[in-house]
């Protein structure tokens, strides 16, 4: 971590830290997007640890946490995306005015992978790619899947004694439980669907899915037609064994590994054009 | 007088940063300033998880008190943390606040692994597969043999029978429920008579560090500034 601070964005102060490389610093940034009321650290602080790595292969690289998450201002958004896509916006013109930057690839999870989708197609960014790992769709279709995929996992808590103990105790959370379900099931109509028209800003985007995440075959369709509707380059890949949210530091290097060499190939076919 | 906070581990650390947030500015509101730190090899921290033993976690308390008058706030491990600074008498306490601190360790550990037990059923992995010798998998971290089995050796009982500092000790309680848990209740006990002052008190809060999402701790972040005030 280089260096901590703030940046505005609408009434919002915005936190962040970044990593520069040391020396050869290449002239393309990463900007991290955490995801639902995440923090710039990532989940099993995956985030540090890919920023140190590409800030080891020259690229500079920004975290931050979005306006009412980690320690940025504000109250989380119960209504649409709207404000976080402004938020990963003023990032990008934080960074680029901060840092000798020709433009930024944006490196989201889940809903902030969806965040920097609805960006680049919203706003004219100086965008050199995006790297979306387990965007996620809005359908009934997908909504279903997903309430089914929490409705698994609460019966596999039960499964384990203690937890199964808890319940019959009437020591569990029912009121919790039916939260966190209802959440997952209103994935249904979560985010608006994707605007018909051109995006603002094109660019060549990799997504990265989960083998195990119950969204992921739905959501990878929907993403390659979406991009091959707009002409922007991509590319889809899958880490078979793999969660949602890629719990297990074997997934962080793949995806560490996977993102490396589409950089490289991104950065060969500019020098190309 | 420093006021440091000892974040928790895990995924724990990542769910409960925002509480961290909002006891620093319900602190701020008091004209009190509190220290957040990470130890080496977690959150934002130099220095790779793989690393971290119990021994790295004390040196990281230590480095941030350097030796000054401190109150010391922790959370789940961090809890257990800051009254094991204490307990060894590693530099002098005014006041520590345990929030549901982790009193035995190989109940803690056991949390852990079925955690991660059903993250690899909802996967269908044994765990097994990308197994690296003398580590485990605990929520995506890479957790040394060595340092889990330091964490099940922890007993917050046995070490507090031994206390004998003239601070005052805070525990929280949070729970879904009116009654203090037994265990917190059993940690008081034990040091009553060896703290100047020992209290526990329960908040009925959701379980904010094992899920992400708005919880209001108000009530809880209000006591807390309170007992560093007094």
């Amino acid at each position: 971590m280089d260096k901590v601070g703030y940046f505005r964005s609408a009434a919002n102060q915005l936190s962040y830290s970044t990593e520069l490389p040391v020396q050869h610093a290449r002239r393309t940034g990463i900007i991290f997007v955490h995801a639902a009321d995440g923090n710039r650290l990532g989940p099993h602080r995956m985030f540090v640890e890919l920023a140190r790595r590409f800030a080891l292969l020259g690229y500079p690289a920004l975290r931050f946490d979005l306006s009412g998450c980690g320690d940025s201002t504000g109250e989380v958004s119960q209504q649409g995306i709207d404000a976080e896509v402004f938020d990963v916006a003023g990032a990008v013109e934080f960074f680029t005015a901060n840092a000798p930057l020709d433009g930024v690839v944006l490196f989201g999870i889940s809903r902030g992978a969806r965040v920097c989708y609805t960006a680049m197609a919203r706003y004219r960014l100086p965008l050199k790619g995006l790297i979306l790992l387990s965007t996620p769709v809005s359908s009934g279709k997908a909504g279903l899947k997903s309430f089914a995929g929490e409705l698994k996992q609460y019966i596999y808590k039960l499964k384990e004694p203690s937890h199964l103990w808890k319940l019959l105790r009437g020591r569990a959370n029912i009121a919790r439980i039916w939260t966190t379900l209802v959440t997952a099931g209103r994935l249904a109509d979560r985010y608006e669907t994707q605007e018909k028209t051109v995006p603002a800003s094109k660019a060549p985007v990799l997504f990265i899915y989960a083998g195990h995440d119950s969204i992921a075959e739905e959501s990878s369709r929907y993403y390659a037609a979406k991009c091959r509707d707009n002409a922007l380059p991509y590319d889809c890949r899958f880490i078979a064994e793999a969660n949602h949210s890629f719990f297990h530091y074997k997934w962080t290097e793949q995806i560490f590994d996977l993102s490396e060499e589409w950089l490289e190939r991104i950065s060969e076919q500019v020098v190309k054009l | 007088m420093k006021y440091i906070y000892c974040h928790p581990l895990f995924d724990e650390r990542k769910c409960a940063h925002r509480f961290s947030y909002r006891l620093k500015t319900a602190l701020e509101e008091k004209g009190l300033v509190l220290q957040r730190f990470d130890y080496c090899g977690t959150g934002e921290a130099p220095g790779e998880f793989a690393d971290v033993s119990l021994q790295s976690l004390r040196a990281d308390i230590v480095r941030q008190t350097e030796g000054d008058q401190v109150c010391l706030i922790g959370l789940r491990l961090g809890a257990s943390l800051a009254l094991d600074y204490c307990v060894r008498g590693a530099g002098p306490a005014k006041t520590v606040v345990l929030i549901e601190p982790v009193v035995n360790g190989k109940t803690y550990v056991q949390y852990l692994r079925r955690k991660q037990r059903i993250k690899n059923l909802m996967t269908r992995s044994s765990g097994r597969e990308f197994q690296d010798d003398g580590y485990e998998n605990i929520e995506g971290y890479k957790t040394s043999a060595k340092f889990i089995s330091q964490l099940e050796n922890i007993n917050l009982l046995e070490p507090a029978g031994a206390y004998s500092h003239a601070n005052s000790v805070f525990i929280a309680g949070i729970s879904n429920r009116q009654k203090v848990d037994p265990g917190l209740a059993a940690l008081a006990k034990s040091l009553q008579g060896k703290a100047r002052h020992v209290s526990v008190e329960n908040f009925v809060l959701p379980i904010f560090w094992e899920r992400i999402g708005p919880a209001d701790c108000t009530e809880l972040t209000t006591a807390i500034a309170r007992w560093c005030c007094g």
